[in-house]
């Protein structure tokens, strides 16, 4: 591949992003592959990284808000953050459906984050040049 | 080609450990997070990081290393961007 072809990116990012550096690494990797003028293609959050599409992260206003980062990142660039359906139930992310669905008072999936199954992270992976886990 | 990356400590977790032992002969290894100790301190896998600095295949990330205040005895201290023209350099990524 030549330096300047444009390659398609997808990342795992499995860090939880209030205790693990892998949330913020992936972050920073995303940040230097649009920089260099990449494109990414999705961003699959899967175990403990499902906890990033949370929408009630609110983190000392002197910290980065990973999960506003991502969103900031991905309305502007346009690409889709998938979160893997059972490891959110599992850990307590509920979209509206499946709240009805389950009978829960409340949910709490942030906007424009998408419930979804490993699948897609299959999709993801064969439709991009690389798949980068964090 | 693979590009290894490995995340933990090598003084709490076994990764660098089982991922010297799965390097093929053009592999490249990056270290980051927490595994940036090992290029700091002395680990069981000195020889083996020796070895793959010889040959210019290990690296380590710059931002990593500075937020630990360590620095580096072996290996190509890198940046983020740096870290992407790895990853197209080879074919695929495998995470420790």
């Amino acid at each position: 591949m030549s330096d300047s072809e444009v390659i398609k990116f997808s990342l795992l990012v499995t860090g939880n992003p209030a205790s693990s550096q892998n949330a913020a690494s992936a972050l920073q990797f995303c940040e230097a592959v649009l920089a260099a003028g990449h494109k990414i293609c999705g961003v699959f959050f899967y175990l403990d990284g499902v906890l990033t599409a949370s929408d009630l992260i609110n983190p000392a206003s002197d910290e980065v808000n990973i999960p506003d980062r991502w969103v900031a990142l991905a309305t502007q660039y346009k690409f889709a953050l998938e979160v893997c359906v059972s490891a959110s139930l599992r850990r307590g992310i509920v979209n509206e459906q499946e709240a009805a669905q389950l009978g829960l008072q409340h949910y709490n999936l942030k906007s424009p984050f998408l419930l979804s199954g490993l699948g897609q992270l299959a999709e993801l992976s064969a439709s991009c040049d690389r798949l980068i886990q964090f | 080609m693979i590009l290894h990356t490995v995340s933990r400590s090598p003084f709490n977790s076994f990764a660098l450990k089982d991922c010297v032992k799965q390097l093929s002969d053009n592999d490249l290894l990056l270290l980051l997070n927490d595994a940036v100790s090992a290029v700091s301190a002395t680990t069981d896998q000195h020889s083996h990081l020796l070895q793959l600095d010889q040959s210019k295949r290990l690296f380590v990330l710059d931002v990593d290393l500075q937020a630990r205040g360590l620095k580096a005895n072996m290996g190509q201290v890198v940046s983020y961007a740096e870290f992407v023209a790895l990853t197209i350099r080879c074919q695929s990524q495998l995470a420790w």
